[in-house]
């Protein structure tokens, strides 16, 4: 009997958490950058463009822990897809609402 | 404008509505009793490549035209918090599409065309599609709202 994650669940369960990773990668260099300019500095330094740095640090988050999160996946064959992709849902709209609760208080009630 | 940022733009315009369409139809597809899976692969599929290419063309025009061009406009024009807000929330969570329709693209790759998901994956799953969609339908009303400020 294979005691294998196949290969097809163990790439959403990595997916999933890689996609948080970058989420909240994105959440929080954003916020981060504006309250703490040197940071925002070094990005633009570093990749041109501060939203640039953002996008190409997701992107490698990403693919990193998608990698990563696929082979070690695959040694648990108990992990379900569902548990990661409902911490998604939660992490994507916590993200949504920081970035946009950080603005909305910066711009209109600051 | 050049020819080729007018393009660019255009592009992220019309890949980005693509792709809030596409995340829209998998989402209602997906919660019918009978759904084709066929279909939500394919809709899957639209919707991420769709993000990501709206997100190239999107990022190229915002990098070298919009900062330069488009932004002083606005920030000197009546409605300086349609960049201050939108524009600012807009570019950081379109970020998120990306990888969201890519794990949801992934997840239909994962399901078995003769047995139905398991019932907390499913619901999972369509949050998920719900969620990117949300996201997705902010992101085009930013757009629109910038549009119109900087006129």
């Amino acid at each position: 009997m294979d005691q294998r994650n196949t290969w097809t669940n163990s790439l959403v369960i990595a997916s999933a958490f890689a996609a948080m990773a970058s989420v909240i990668w994105v959440a929080a260099s954003t916020i981060v950058g504006e309250l703490h300019a040197p940071f925002k500095n070094f990005l633009k330094a570093t990749f041109t463009h501060h939203w640039i740095g953002k996008g190409v640090i997701a992107v490698a988050c990403f693919l990193f822990f998608t990698l990563v999160g696929t082979l070690l996946a695959r040694k648990y064959p108990s992990w379900r897809s569902s548990v990661p992709l409902w911490i998604l849902v939660f992490i994507s709209v916590v993200g949504f609402f920081a970035i946009g609760g950080f603005y909305f208080y910066e711009d209109f009630l600051k | 404008m050049t020819t080729l940022f007018l393009a660019m733009l255009i592009a992220h315009i019309l890949l980005g509505v693509v792709g809030v369409g596409a995340s829209y139809t998998t989402w209602m597809g997906f919660l019918k009793t009978k759904y084709s899976l066929r279909m939500l692969r394919a809709t899957s599929l639209i919707a991420a490549v769709s993000y990501v290419l709206s997100w190239l063309s999107g990022g190229y025009y915002y990098a070298l035209y919009y900062g330069t061009n488009v932004k002083p406009t606005i920030l000197a024009g009546a409605y300086p918090w349609a960049h201050k807000f939108f524009i600012e929330v807009k570019e950081h969570v379109f970020i998120f599409l990306p990888f969201l329709a890519i794990v949801a693209l992934l997840a239909f790759w994962s399901l078995d065309d003769r047995e139905a998901p398991e019932g907390s994956f499913r619901k999972a799953l369509l949050w998920l599609l719900g969620v990117t969609t949300a996201i997705g339908v902010f992101v085009t009303l930013s757009g629109v709202v910038v549009s119109g400020a900087v006129r």
